[in-house]
């Protein structure tokens, strides 16, 4: 049987293809010179002023002194809560009631002022024996 | 006309009263008749005598206890003086024990005895009047106790009576002990009409107090209809409310009536202590009053508003 034999390497450079004819690529812009370009819009310019403004009031805010701040006392009022009014019955402006509310009233004042223990009838204390 | 009018009163004056209002006769009217002077006159002078009457009669009503008070003061004012003689003498007479000391001692032991006897005298008439004047005790009780206060004034004279003839040291001891004897049987008495006036005036508050509550009775039966039934029944719970403080009143009044009619003590410490727990069963009494009458108020409060 014959043996096959492997191919052997290709010893030289393999031909590059030709460019001519064929449409050239554009050379695209670095990203700085984008950023640079971006930067020099009017809209931008302005949010950066913006935006420089907030952050000088706000150091302005932080360095200045914090104010105390006073919180007002509450006074009060001469009547907080309004009594409400209640309507009075048809009893209470006959004769016989209202001497009945004097009459309550004086029992009171007479039960509140009776004094159970009078001073003036605590018995003498007197000593007894002569000692001789 | 004006001198002819003065006349004739002043010779009307001449048998009453002497002339001594000329005043009167230009008072009235010469115009009027004779006998239309002498009625009015007459009724001028008798309404006169009444105001005068009538004014005694008050200021002696309410000043007899505090007369009384003010001469209990006075003696017991006149024993402390007499009192501090006494002792003095006494320290002398134990120092010395000589003859001009002993009669001093004597002397001064008679005084201070005697002023002592005047003392609990002045006392017991103030709590006579003290009983005289309590409206609220039944005559029974107050005779009972105004018996009690005539005893013991009956034995402080017969006691008293007794001091002058004390010749020597000796027999004022033995005079001496005779008070010493009877005072727990004195105090007793005076203790027991203490707490019986002081009854007294609470059941004059308690008179006051239920006609007040029969009055408010009346007044909510005959206006019962003109409530709506939460009212009416409001007006219902303080009406028990009420008749329960006067029950419980009543318990303790009886409580009081009966331990102060029997006084078993055999020291006055023993004693002092049964009047101050009586007393304090007094004032819980009047607390038990004070609170219904407060009810009462409620009651009239109720009564005063429609809602």
């Amino acid at each position: 049987m014959e043996e096959t034999k492997p191919p052997s390497p290709m010893t030289q450079a393999p031909l590059s293809p030709s460019m001519e004819g064929q449409p050239q690529p554009v050379t695209k812009p670095s990203k700085v010179e984008e950023l640079w370009d971006l930067l020099h819009t009017p809209w931008v310019i302005a949010a950066i002023v913006i935006l420089g403004i907030i952050f000088l009031l706000g150091i302005r805010q932080v360095m200045q002194k914090p104010q105390v701040v006073v919180i007002p006392t509450p006074s009060p009022t001469a009547s907080p809560t309004p009594t409400p009014i209640r309507q009075l019955s048809g009893v209470a402006t006959t004769s016989a009631f209202l001497n009945l509310d004097t009459t309550v009233s004086s029992l009171s004042t007479s039960v509140k002022s009776y004094n159970t223990s009078d001073p003036s009838l605590s018995p003498p204390v007197i000593d007894l024996p002569l000692g001789f | 006309m004006a001198k002819l009018a003065d006349a004739q009163v002043l010779g009307t004056c001449g048998e009453t009263l002497g002339g001594s209002i000329p005043l009167l006769g230009t008072l009235l009217d010469p115009t009027q008749t004779p006998m239309y002077d002498k009625i009015m006159r007459k009724a001028f002078l008798v309404l006169l005598i009444l105001l005068f009457v009538l004014t005694s009669l008050r200021s002696f009503i309410y000043a007899s206890s505090d007369t009384a008070y003010q001469d209990y003061l006075y003696q017991f004012d006149l024993y402390r003086q007499t009192y501090t003689d006494f002792q003095v003498a006494k320290n002398e007479y134990q120092k010395f024990k000589s003859l001009e000391s002993q009669t001093a001692a004597l002397d001064k032991t008679r005084i201070m005895l005697a002023q002592r006897d005047q003392l609990l005298r002045a006392y017991l008439l103030l709590l006579n009047e003290k009983l005289n004047e309590n409206t609220g005790m039944g005559s029974s009780e107050k005779l009972l106790y105004q018996t009690l206060i005539r005893n013991e004034v009956a034995f402080l004279e017969t006691h008293a009576k007794l001091i002058p003839s004390i010749g020597s040291l000796d027999d004022a001891g033995t005079i001496s002990k005779q008070l010493e004897s009877h005072y727990l049987i004195l105090q007793k008495s005076m203790r027991q009409t203490i707490v019986g006036i002081s009854v007294g005036k609470l059941a004059e508050l308690r008179k006051q107090f239920d006609t007040t509550f029969a009055t408010a009775q009346t007044l909510i039966n005959t206006t019962r209809g003109a409530f709506t039934p939460e009212k009416q029944a409001t007006m219902d719970r303080w009406v028990l409310q009420i008749n329960n403080k006067k029950s419980l009143y009543q318990q303790k009044i009886d409580s009081i009536n009966s331990s102060n009619s029997s006084w078993d003590t055999n020291s006055l410490d023993e004693m002092n202590r049964k009047f101050l727990g009586l007393q304090g069963n007094i004032a819980s009494a009047k607390q038990e009053l004070q609170e219904g009458s407060s009810f009462l108020g409620e009651l009239v409060n109720t009564l005063r508003y429609q809602d």
